[in-house]
């Protein structure tokens, strides 16, 4: 004959045995890692003893407001260009051929010492000694070794750029179709992919700068929105 | 069939199947272009441009364009490449990567996947925001400045959940999603389903559960974020430094973040996905396209709906009563009282004076068990479940006539059916993930849809044909179609020949059923019969639904009988898009039938009676069991009322509740000698109960669940029980254990081989073959075929034929004249049943917190009713105090008291015990009242926050057309074309 009742007492749990199971758990857990325990405890002792877990324990205990100061401060810094030039240096060496750099590098070297050597004797520089200069041998050598380089920075590398933004033309597709934009033109000559006619684009070069710096600041000010 | 053809792809000759698309050709292969806006279950959107490839020399989106014989496909070109730059470019306008501190970035994120597979390394679109603010409610939140306008939400909520609340509003200058017009989450007709966040490839649409805790640098105070994300970008020399860096914060988020998949324990549909959580936070709901029954759908209570498993009311130790208190115990001393008890009660008045109630909320296994604990230890077979209060009479119907009492398909099923019939279902608020492919299918594919109901609820709504048959009168009008059909010649013949028996006799019984006859009864037209006929007639394949409002009524069985009459004079079994299909309430409510928690019945349906199948379960269990079919739930009351049941022992249900004729049960249980609650939470039944034993819900353990679908599907455990409580199977074993029985289960697998073992009807179902997502649908052969149409060439009856059975109708209770109100009642689609595990979300109960009459305009005016408006029902049973919500879902002098209250509202006090004549489900839906008014005014108890004040703005899809028409668009093949051209 039970009768409806929704009055439930709960289990008081007696604290002492409560304490007592919880002591036991400890003991347990101590003993099974004891190897553990000591090494850190030699760790956490020299910590205490250098303060360091003294500033741990405040700086967990201010941490939000902590990260919100240094975000805050970083964000308004250089810091965050200097990190993403020091990774930009590291990827560019990623890019060097150490072994095609070497011969350059002893060749420069080469040069940089010969300049060392130079003495000027005070005797007033000949043309005749110029000219005579590029009959030797090693002249024309240097200067082979230069035309040489000269040719290979002129290659097409846009391709291979991380630090180029790959899609500057999505910006304005105008730029690279020669559509009715108003700065068809003068613009044209810049991709990069054209390799005809370097010397009109020498001539037109401030024609072209203008435009495109104009464009480059644009950029810049809505990407850094 | 598939035809297979020949095209060219990237210069070389390739295979392809008819009917697909570019995209899902080169899906999944090398070769896969770029893909954001397109998601598998919600097909091509054609916003995001990303999936750009080259047919026959025009730039396309291969999403949307079919592959066709002989077509020049090119993929991989440099001005495709370029193409699907510029339009990921334009994504990441709309897009911030500040992935190491987003809470979506664990390893499932489209935008940045795709950032990462096309090699982007910069960003010179600039990212822009919306000059909008972030949205957010209780479930989920949008952040414009994140949303890269793929659509995908928008087309989830109009097509697929066809809730139509979201668009993007494509005018604005910098278009963004909406709701309705363009007002709040809360204000909008969102019924947050989920749907949006579920498909949103970023974190754009997001659900609330993951702010702040999925990442290890998200958690970080409002103040530090913006720094944060400038730093992250400042410092970053191109996209892929940053991908590494957030892809390994992802792979660390695996170790602390756990994904299991779980079957959702609400309704019977049987959605699985899986659950996210860090220890015992639950971060989310993830479905997933590859679930069977649902996809990637889910309703607002499989998603949002968990926070009752971490409860402070769950219960968490076993309450022993002790006077008229409860105090809590140990297992031990609980466990040695039932045994005590238990024993002492067999030997004074044997093993009848036991019963045993089994929950359709618990696994099979558990339900197998109960069966088993029963019958096989204790000796009677007094075992039930609460499928005797809703599905009885739907699984009477079908064993009448076709011989299994089950859906006769999958929901796929009903997705393509021509028509579909909705009988007594309030399908969108009961079972809403069902209801989705039935909205979608009327939507897109042209399904008609006929609705017969009291109340014009949403599918009634949406229905091309809404008829109101009167109260418990749809037998007469489903016969009266039938005979109809049959006098027009419309039957299908060659089908009642070849797979139907008693045909003649049947058709002989039709004669009173004129259309006139059923028009005086029911108060429908005959025009609208003759329209309901001529329907049926003309499709090729029609699905009929129904649900309480068919089995709830003295005739239940009768009229799930005539259902099936009419599929069979039709010819709509036996094939894809047709058949019968009973909407089962509970996640398990087939299975705990499936399992034998029934009086008369082991597993798979075999008699109890059987002597050959009794031996085989004596053998294995190596006991005796009675040959006499046990009491079920209703005859258990009246049982216990007369002295001859003292002992009962009920698991996960709150029967103390969801019985009809409460007054009556509740004086039942104050006469039981002993009675044992096993539960989650102390419900009403516990008050009554001796002893309370704390289980776990589903989170919490292994098992499997059967669906409506009669779909096997595993849940794993997600987390460990929380205090002390156990799983149900674990509790039954050690009861069993304690009374004599020696079982050794030590996982849920090892059940499931034993059930499966001694039932033919699921002799091929294992764990093994239910890893995942990978589910069953019985009946399932030994070597694990199992059948998705449940009659392919014969119906399981005596020749292999269907039989049509004729069916008298069963009037209604009448009730004196001063009870002259109609009281219909049912589900709500955001509380399940009386809420004890739905209240526990506060969400939830912000936009639904209590009862209400739904009451109609005119009855409102005559009875000077408003919203707010306290009333008392009274029926011969007993009384309810409800305050009222005015509605033109509801006509003249009907009601609609919903079930989600456990106080004053709770309709089974004014329910009867007169129930179905054949199964004794208690007829819930024949309720007539009076009604006098208590308080006049009063505040409303549906607060405006819920979405059925909402403005719904139904469109189809996403409307891209617009987007394309805009002057700032220009479709990104055309741009290189005129680049390429003018070079």
């Amino acid at each position: 004959m039970a009768k409806a009742t929704k009055v439930i007492h709960r289990m008081k749990v007696d604290p002492e045995v409560a304490h007592e199971k919880g002591v036991r758990e400890l003991e347990t857990l101590l003993v099974d890692h004891k190897e553990t325990l000591k090494d850190i405890f030699d760790i956490v002792e020299k910590m205490r003893e250098r303060e360091i877990l003294n500033m741990v324990n405040s700086s967990l205990g201010q941490s939000d407001k902590i990260i919100t100061r240094i975000v805050t401060a970083l964000d308004a810094s250089d810091t965050p260009k200097s990190v993403k030039n020091a990774m930009l240096l590291f990827q560019l060496l990623g890019n060097i051929d150490m072994e095609q750099l070497e011969p350059i590098a002893l060749k420069i070297n080469s040069g940089i010492a010969r300049a060392a050597e130079y003495e000027h004797e005070g005797q007033p520089a000949g043309y005749g000694g110029l000219l005579g200069a590029v009959k030797d041998p090693e002249v024309i050598e240097g200067m082979n070794v230069l035309l040489c380089m000269l040719k290979g920075m002129g290659e097409q590398q846009d391709a291979k750029e991380r630090v180029e933004p790959q899609k500057e033309r999505l910006e304005n597709p105008g730029k690279e179709m020669g559509t009715s934009s108003t700065n068809k033109k003068s613009v044209q000559p810049s991709n990069r992919k054209s390799n005809t006619g370097w010397y009109v684009l020498a001539a037109g070069a401030w024609g072209v700068a203008i435009p495109l710096l104009m464009k480059g600041r644009q950029a810049k000010d809505r990407t850094s929105v | 069939m598939k035809d297979f053809f020949e095209f060219e792809l990237n210069g070389s000759k390739q295979q392809a199947v008819s009917s697909s698309s570019v995209l899902d050709h080169l899906k999944d292969t090398a070769l896969e272009p770029p893909n954001l806006c397109y998601h598998p279950d919600l097909g091509a959107l054609e916003t995001c441009d990303t999936c750009i490839v080259k047919v026959n020399g025009e730039y396309v989106r291969s999403c949307s364009t079919q592959l066709k014989k002989g077509d020049v496909v090119e993929t991989v070109g440099e001005d495709v490449h370029e193409a699907q730059l510029i339009a990921m470019d334009r994504i990441l306008g709309n897009h911030e990567l500040y992935c190491t501190v987003c809470d979506f970035n664990n390893g499932n994120c489209e935008i940045h996947n795709t950032v990462k597979e096309l090699r982007i390394s910069h960003q010179e679109t600039p990212h822009e925001g919306k000059d909008a603010g972030v949205m957010r409610n209780a479930f989920y939140r949008y952040d414009p400045d994140q949303c890269i306008l793929c659509g995908r939400c928008v087309e989830a909520c109009q097509d697929l959940q066809v809730n139509e609340t979201l668009l993007i509003d494509w005018t604005l200058k910098k278009p963004r999603v909406i709701w309705d017009n363009d007002t709040t989450i809360d204000d909008s007709s969102c019924v947050n389903c989920g749907h949006c966040s579920t498909v949103c490839p970023c974190n754009a649409m997001m659900e609330v559960g993951m702010e702040g805790e999925a990442g290890f640098l998200t958690g970080m105070a409002r103040e530090s974020f913006r720094p944060m994300v400038n730093i992250t970008k400042n410092v970053e020399t191109g996209y892929e430094s940053l991908m590494t860096l957030s892809d390994v914060e992802a792979q660390m988020r695996e170790e602390r973040i756990d994904k299991t998949k779980t079957v959702c324990t609400y309704c019977g549909v049987g959605c699985s996905f899986d659950v996210w959580t860090k220890g015992r936070e639950i971060l989310k709901i993830e479905p997933r396209s590859e679930a069977p029954a649902n996809g990637v759908s889910t309703c607002v209570k499989g998603k949002f709906g968990w926070d009752f498993v971490n409860s402070e009311e769950r219960l968490k130790k076993p309450l022993i009563r002790e006077g008229d208190a409860f105090r809590e115990a140990e297992w031990e001393e609980a466990l040695d009282l039932i045994e005590s008890k238990f024993t002492a009660t067999l030997k004074g008045k044997g093993p009848d004076a036991l019963a045993f109630i089994s929950s359709s909320k618990c696994t099979n296994e558990e339900s197998y068990l109960m069966q088993k604990l029963g019958r096989g230890v204790i000796g009677t077979n007094n075992i039930d479940n609460c499928s005797r209060y809703c599905q009885s009479p739907a699984t009477m119907g079908l064993w009448r006539t076709v011989g299994y009492g089950g859906d006769s398909g999958s929901i796929t099923d009903i997705a393509q059916a021509e028509l579909v019939i909705s009988i007594g279902s309030n399908t969108a608020e009961s079972h809403p993930v069902l209801a989705t492919r039935v909205k979608r299918a009327q939507k897109l594919h042209g399904q008609k849809v006929i609705v017969a109901d009291l109340r014009e609820h949403e599918l009634a709504n949406r229905a091309d044909l809404f008829v109101r048959p009167a109260p418990g009168s749809d037998l007469v009008w489903l016969s009266a179609v039938t005979k109809y059909i049959i006098d027009k010649g419309w039957h299908d013949r060659a089908f009642l020949r070849d797979h139907v028996n008693d045909v003649d006799a049947y058709f002989a019984s039709l004669d009173k059923y004129t259309l006139d006859y059923a028009s005086e009864v029911t108060g429908m037209t005959k025009k609208e019969l003759i329209s309901i006929a001529t329907s049926i007639h003309e499709a090729k394949s029609t699905s009929i639904l129904w649900a309480m409002g068919v089995t709830q009524h003295g005739g239940g069985s009768d009229t799930s009988t005539a259902i099936s009459n009419l599929l069979l004079v039709t010819g709509n079994y036996m094939k894809p898009g047709a058949g019968s299909y009973p909407l089962r309430g509970h996640n398990n409510v087939q299975g705990a039938s499936d399992f034998g928690s029934m009086p008369d019945r082991f597993p798979g349906y075999q008699f109890v009676s059987d002597d050959a199948v009794r031996a085989r379960f004596e053998k294995s269990w190596g006991t005796e069991i009675p040959t006499k079919p046990g009491l079920n739930n209703h005859e258990m009351v009246d049982a216990i009322h007369d002295g001859d049941l003292e002992v009962l022992y009920l698991k996960g249900e709150d029967m103390g509740i969801v019985d009809s004729n409460l007054n009556h049960v509740h004086s039942a249980y104050e006469k039981l000698k002993f009675f044992v609650v096993q539960d989650i939470f102390f419900s009403k039944t516990c008050e009554y109960a001796d002893v309370v034993l704390p289980a776990s819900p589903s989170l919490e353990k292994d098992g499997t669940f059967v669906n409506t679908e009669r779909r096997f599907q595993r849940l794993y455990k997600v987390m460990d029980p929380l205090g002390d409580s156990k799983p149900d199977w674990q509790i039954i074993t050690e009861i069993a254990n304690r009374m004599g029985a020696d079982w050794n289960y030590a996982h849920p697998s090892e059940i499931m081989d034993e059930a499966a073992s001694l039932t033919p009807l699921f002799a091929g179902v294992s764990y093994d073959r239910l890893e995942g997502y990978d589910s069953l649908q019985w009946p399932v052969a030994e070597d694990g075929t199992d059948t998705p149409l449940l009659f392919e060439k014969e119906f399981p009856l005596p020749g292999g034929k269907a039989r049509l059975w004729p069916v008298e109708w069963t009037k209604p209770l009448e009730f004196e004249s001063e009870y002259d109100l109609h009281v219909n009642n049912g589900r709500l689609l955001e509380h399940f049943h009386e809420g004890n595990l739905t209240y526990k979300s506060e969400g939830i109960t912000a936009k639904t917190p209590e009862v209400f009459l739904e009451v109609s305009p005119d009855l409102a005016k005559e009875r000077k009713i408003e919203d707010g408006t306290k009333v008392r029902l009274t029926s011969p049973y007993g009384s309810v105090k409800v305050s009222c919500i005015v509605t033109d879902r509801v006509f003249g002098n009907q009601l609609y008291l919903p079930m989600n209250s456990s106080g004053e509202g709770v309709i089974n006090y004014l329910t009867s015990s007169h129930a179905d004549k054949d199964t004794d489900t208690p007829a819930y839906k024949e309720v007539s009242v009076k009604m006098e008014v208590l308080e006049p005014k009063g505040k409303s108890p549906l607060p405006k926050i819920n979405h059925r004040y909402g403005n719904p703005q139904p469109q189809i899809g996403v409307r891209v057309e617009e987007k394309w028409a805009r002057e700032d668009y220009i479709f990104p093949g055309d741009l290189v074309k005129e680049r390429r051209g003018n070079r």
